[in-house]
């Protein structure tokens, strides 16, 4: 009971939580510990094991809506018929390399993402089409694409790679 | 009637967050509710904390005193009417009702379990035999499509929490806060997939827990409704015979009740893992968690659940010839620990 502070402190030291979010972070906490304090039997014990649950939850959100930032940006520029064919190539060769060294199963699942399978290569038009039916797709992730996506996300920023289009 | 509760003050919020941040709080002023200027700059200062949680706490506190009398105006109204209401009247658009609703709802499934582990009354095992693996919901799926058609009216613990969703989805989370809400979502979703499983839905009880789930990582990071969460989960894939799954997720739920120190539900989660061990024909293993999990419950909170697991200790001591150790804990009264094997 004596250190509950510093140790809510050292937590959200640990997983670096910025001090705005944490704010939030804690004040909702107690909120819902003074709504439920007749069914919690250890008050300390509880907001600091749920602290740290909402902190992992945090990075969590963090890292699939980067995740859905990126895999809707790349959806848009293969849809997008302003985007020219080189550029779109020039990205597909940099997504396959990455993808390359990601697990087979997420090299699968990668590639029909992007249009990446020989077979996709064909046509541009097919090129769109297939990145519209992802456009379609990108509100219904699935654990498996999503884990992949978190990846190949984790292999482009370990690899300092960013992908320039005309328009940005 | 129910008594009606007045809110608590800030005064009594401040305490409350003293009492729990405790004696670091003896170098401060105690003015309660009120951040000093050296406070005003750490968020971690029960003051500070205790004031901005006091309009958000008055208000569901506020609240839930309402949504008692609310509450008790739909009792007597049949099933389609008390529908209408909560759709369309927005005095029940309210957080507090949708939690009310849910606390009846959780109240009539304890019912229901107590009546269900009554000698002779249809319970969880009545439901159809599947095969074991992943494919165990799709066959459940294809029985219920070659079965001949019924149409049973919901359990009232399914109604009362999907009419808790029926308010939840009319409610506005930037209100309460987006947390709070979602916190509530997880619980009914849990509450109506733990429904579901007891009626035999195992397809509909699969996607309430899927609902779950999401609502969870929206919401506060509460780890007990994490936990109820999981112990759902792992009813479940015991009811699919997927009993891998269904270890793991009791053994995270187990976890999550150890680090917030419930020792109670810690206890009881280890007697859901015995029931498990027992379904996977693991008997000594089973009879080792369910000694374990009978000395940590509570009996007094969980007598019928001690009860039960208690016999089937016996059961599994005589099954597999040690019937001295049956007979002597069948003779043991029910409030005491059992004996270590």
């Amino acid at each position: 009971m004596f250190d509950l502070q510093p140790k809510m402190a050292r937590i959200l030291a640990r997983y670096r939580i910025p001090v705005d979010d944490a704010e939030i972070i804690v004040e909702e906490l107690f909120s819902t510990l003074l709504l439920k304090r007749e069914l919690i039997a250890q008050p300390e014990r509880w907001l600091l094991s749920s602290l740290q649950n909402r902190c992992l939850l945090y990075w969590r959100n963090q890292r699939e809506r980067l995740c859905r930032s990126l895999d809707a940006g790349l959806l848009s520029v293969f849809a997008g018929d302003d985007v020219p064919v080189s550029e779109k190539e020039s990205i597909r060769s940099r997504l396959g390399a990455l993808a390359a060294r990601l697990s087979p199963l997420c090299r699968e699942r990668i590639a029909q993402r992007y249009g990446l399978a020989p077979a996709a290569f064909a046509t541009a038009g097919a090129d769109s089409e297939t990145a519209a039916d992802g456009l379609e797709e990108c509100a219904r992730l699935d654990d498996e694409t999503m884990r992949c996506l978190t990846a190949l996300t984790r292999r482009m920023l370990r690899d300092g790679l960013t992908f320039e289009t005309s328009d940005a | 009637m129910p008594e009606r509760k007045d809110p608590p003050s800030p005064t009594f919020l401040a305490d409350l967050v003293r009492q729990i941040l405790g004696p670091t709080l003896s170098d401060r002023p105690a003015v309660p509710g009120k951040a000093t200027s050296a406070e005003s700059d750490d968020f971690l200062s029960p003051n500070r904390l205790a004031q901005s949680a006091w309009a958000h706490l008055a208000r569901l506190e506020r609240e839930r005193g309402e949504a008692v009398f609310r509450v008790e105006e739909l009792r007597d109204l049949p099933a389609e009417e008390r529908r209408l209401r909560l759709e369309n009247d927005s005095g029940l658009h309210l957080w507090a009702v949708a939690e009310r609703l849910l606390a009846e709802s959780n109240e009539h499934r304890e019912a229901q379990d107590e009546a269900d582990r009554t000698p002779g009354a249809p319970s969880l095992t009545s439901i159809p035999s599947l095969p074991a693996g992943p494919m165990a919901v799709e066959t459940a799926g294809t029985l219920a499509t070659l079965a001949p058609p019924k149409i049973a009216p919901p359990s009232p613990a399914a109604a009362l929490a999907a009419e808790a969703l029926l308010v939840l989805d009319r409610i506005d989370p930037k209100v309460y806060g987006a947390s709070c809400v979602e916190d509530l979502y997880a619980q009914c979703h849990t509450a109506l997939g733990t429904a579901r499983l007891a009626e035999g839905d195992l397809a509909a009880a699969e996607q309430e827990l899927a609902e779950a789930y999401e609502h969870l990582e929206a919401g506060s990071g509460d780890i007990l409704s994490r936990a109820q969460m999981l112990d759902f989960e792992s009813a479940l894939r015991l009811a699919q015979r997927r009993y891998a799954e269904a270890l793991t997720a009791i053994d995270r739920a187990s976890r999550s009740f150890r680090t917030a120190r419930d020792r109670h539900f810690e206890g009881l989660a280890q007697l859901r893992r015995a029931e498990i061990l027992r379904a996977a024909g693991r008997r000594t293993d089973a009879i080792v968690t369910c000694r374990k999990g009978l000395a940590m419950i509570d009996p007094d909170r969980a007598l019928v659940e001690a009860k039960r697991a208690r016999r089937s200790l016996v059961h599994d001591l005589a099954a597999l010839g040690r019937h001295d150790e049956a007979a002597a804990e069948a003779a043991r009264p029910p409030a005491l620990p059992p004996e270590e094997g």
